[in-house]
């Protein structure tokens, strides 16, 4: 990578409208687009840290505020993964975005993977970063902090079960390449559920990012935007190295 | 208790003045077989006389021992072992790529048939950053994700990345695994407070090496409170010590002979030149400075002096029950080497698994429940 993060200022804000819900968002950057799905930090972190403004430096970032969350209201009740991901699909349509690799986040990985599974045509890859689809080690978290503003019955209404089979039945057909990204300290989900993954994925790659929790973004903006960077541009041959190792030619 | 051997070829040429890294120029293919030749029928006297384990370690440079990969000499003792197990202590972790540490470690258990005793991932000796690419001031930190990175390698079942801080690897898959699927035993250093407290939190068990007793005390102490704490059972049979041994039939024998040889001395392995003791000296300070046992070896720079286990069988023995009271389950001896003639060497070995080896296998090894083990 290759120049200075965008900076969260020079984000801008925009709404579109998709049915009866209008769909909130920033976007930054430009080339290729991405599409982001924020995590249970909420939107109020989204496309304002560095990481996404390291991605925004050779792509065009739009980060989507999840319906039900922020300003964005939708009703009394939390929508399902499948549900969010439809109202995504229709804002991208809506932006007149044809085709693009979708970036969830936590619970926001879910909705990624139903975007994927609901959208193939659209969808080229998908970025799961500590994704909640399958909690085998940890179903409910103790390691949250009791003080933090997340709310897990509404996580839970967005991920499903915790080895959700309504999108567990999708994940073998899936026709994008997948890469999952997990931190080797996340005390919400355990890097063990990554294997679980590349079993039921046709085409998953996941990689541990060492030292780092659950907000990878937040912990290791560079090694999160260089890993991201580098499958979003090289795809599956992201797993060769396209970095120069020469130290003096 | 379990005692070892930490062996290989010492090899020693006439004309070669002490120092360190040892110039090629005094290599000698003669004298190079003897040692290699020397060093194999030490390891295979060891297991023929009732050693529990043998070692391998790695050092460049030329010594001590000629062992720049362990696994290379574990992998050519392996077929020659009837009883011994075989220890690696161990890979240096920084100066290595640790996906083909974690790949030989696991291809030399299936070698030996799931005899490795254990493997200590370790750091490496602060002069052995002369001769790496690694930068000593980043080593710990190095160190501790490399031993991470090990670990997960070797539990994990498919294909995986590492986007890590000092290393990247984007495909992981670690073959052969291990014939016994819970993996090796896995040591790492307790020669200092934070090395103590990484091997807790990895869970994984203390190897010390040379500290006196009260430097071992405080590293169990605090290992063993530690793994109290983590709910972890942990005693002699957690904690491996290494140092010198020489048995004589009198002490002034012994006195004389180590003292005549400089056995446990370490005064070889001094700075070479002038630049390389400074070198040495800004190694230490930026990357091994901190207390601990290492820190207080680093300080000793005018040798290390008498081993301290040294004397008649039954003194040795009292030195050996005095680290065993400490926490102590296995001790890793040098025997030989370090330019003691190979004569000596066996001798003393000899001599140990003759008188000392029988009472000191009596001392338990076991693992003692972590309740009340906090000190």
């Amino acid at each position: 990578m290759a120049g200075t993060a965008l900076s969260p200022g020079a984000f801008t804000e925009g709404a579109v409208q998709v049915g009866r819900h209008r769909v909130r968002y920033r976007e930054g950057g430009r080339g290729e687009p991405l599409a982001i799905v924020h995590g249970d930090a909420g939107p109020a972190e989204y496309a304002a840290g560095t990481a996404l403004g390291l991605l925004a430096r050779d792509r065009h970032v739009i980060a989507f505020e999840l319906p039900a969350s922020g300003q964005s209201g939708w009703g009394t009740r939390t929508p399902g993964g499948p549900v969010l991901a439809a109202t995504l699909a229709g804002a991208m349509a809506a932006l007149g975005v044809g085709a693009y690799p979708v970036l969830g986040t936590s619970a926001g990985a879910t909705v990624a993977l139903w975007w994927a599974a609901r959208f193939p045509d659209r969808v080229t890859s998908v970025v799961l970063e500590s994704p909640l689809v399958f909690r085998t080690v940890s179903p409910r978290p103790a390691g949250l902090d009791p003080a933090a503003p997340q709310d897990w019955d509404r996580t839970a209404g967005i991920t499903g079960p915790d080895r959700d089979a309504a999108v567990g039945a999708h994940l073998e057909t899936l026709k994008a390449p997948v890469l999952v990204l997990i931190g080797s300290r996340d005390g919400i989900i355990s890097a063990d559920e990554g294997r679980h993954y590349v079993q039921a994925i046709p085409d998953c790659y996941f990689i541990v990012v060492y030292d780092a929790a659950h907000d990878l973004q937040g912990d290791r903006p560079e090694a999160f935007a260089q890993v991201v960077t580098d499958f979003l541009t090289h795809g599956p041959n992201f797993t060769v190295n396209h970095h120069s190792t020469v130290i003096s030619p | 208790m379990e005692i070892g051997m930490f062996g290989g070829a010492d090899y020693q040429h006439p004309d070669m003045p002490p120092g360190w890294p040892r110039p090629p120029r005094y290599w000698d293919p003669a004298l190079a077989r003897q040692a290699l030749q020397d060093g194999m029928e030490m390891y295979r006297l060891a297991d023929e006389l009732g050693l529990d384990f043998v070692t391998v370690s790695e050092h460049h440079g030329g010594g001590p021992g000629l062992a720049p990969n362990p696994h290379v000499v574990a992998a050519a003792l392996a077929p020659q072992l009837t009883n011994a197990r075989i220890a690696l202590l161990g890979p240096n972790v920084p100066m290595n790529n640790p996906v083909r540490i974690a790949e030989e470690v696991a291809m030399l258990d299936l070698l030996s048939g799931g005899r490795l005793y254990g493997v200590a991932l370790l750091r490496g000796t602060p002069n052995e950053y002369l001769t790496s690419a690694a930068n000593p001031a980043e080593s710990r930190a190095a160190w501790e994700e490399g031993v991470q990175l090990i670990l997960r390698a070797w539990q994990e079942p498919e294909p995986f990345g590492w986007e890590g801080v000092h290393w990247r690897f984007r495909t992981i898959a670690v073959w052969p695994r291990f014939l016994d699927p819970a993996g090796p035993r896995v040591l790492l250093s307790g020669n200092s407070p934070d090395s103590v407290d990484f091997a807790v939190s990895a869970g994984c068990d203390l190897a010390i090496s040379y500290g006196g007793p009260e430097q071992v005390a405080q590293s169990i102490g605090q290992f063993r409170a530690g793994c109290a704490a983590a709910g972890r059972a942990a005693g002699p049979g957690s904690v491996l010590y290494r140092n010198f041994v020489y048995v004589a039939e009198s002490e002034e024998r012994a006195r004389e002979e180590c003292a005549r040889y400089g056995f446990g001395s370490m005064t070889q392995f001094r700075p070479a030149t002038p630049g390389a003791a400074r070198a040495w000296g800004e190694i230490g300070a930026a990357a091994y400075s901190g207390p601990g046992v290492m820190a207080g070896l680093l300080r000793k720079h005018g040798g290390w002096g008498l081993p301290p286990f040294l004397g008649t069988p039954d003194q040795v023995y009292e030195a050996v029950r005095g680290y065993h009271a400490l926490g102590v389950g296995a001790i890793d001896f040098s025997f030989g080497g370090f330019g003691l003639p190979a004569e000596l060497a066996r001798r003393n070995l000899q001599m140990f698994c003759r008188d000392v080896l029988p009472a000191v296998h009596q001392l338990p090894a076991a693992v003692q429940a972590a309740a009340g083990a906090g000190a």
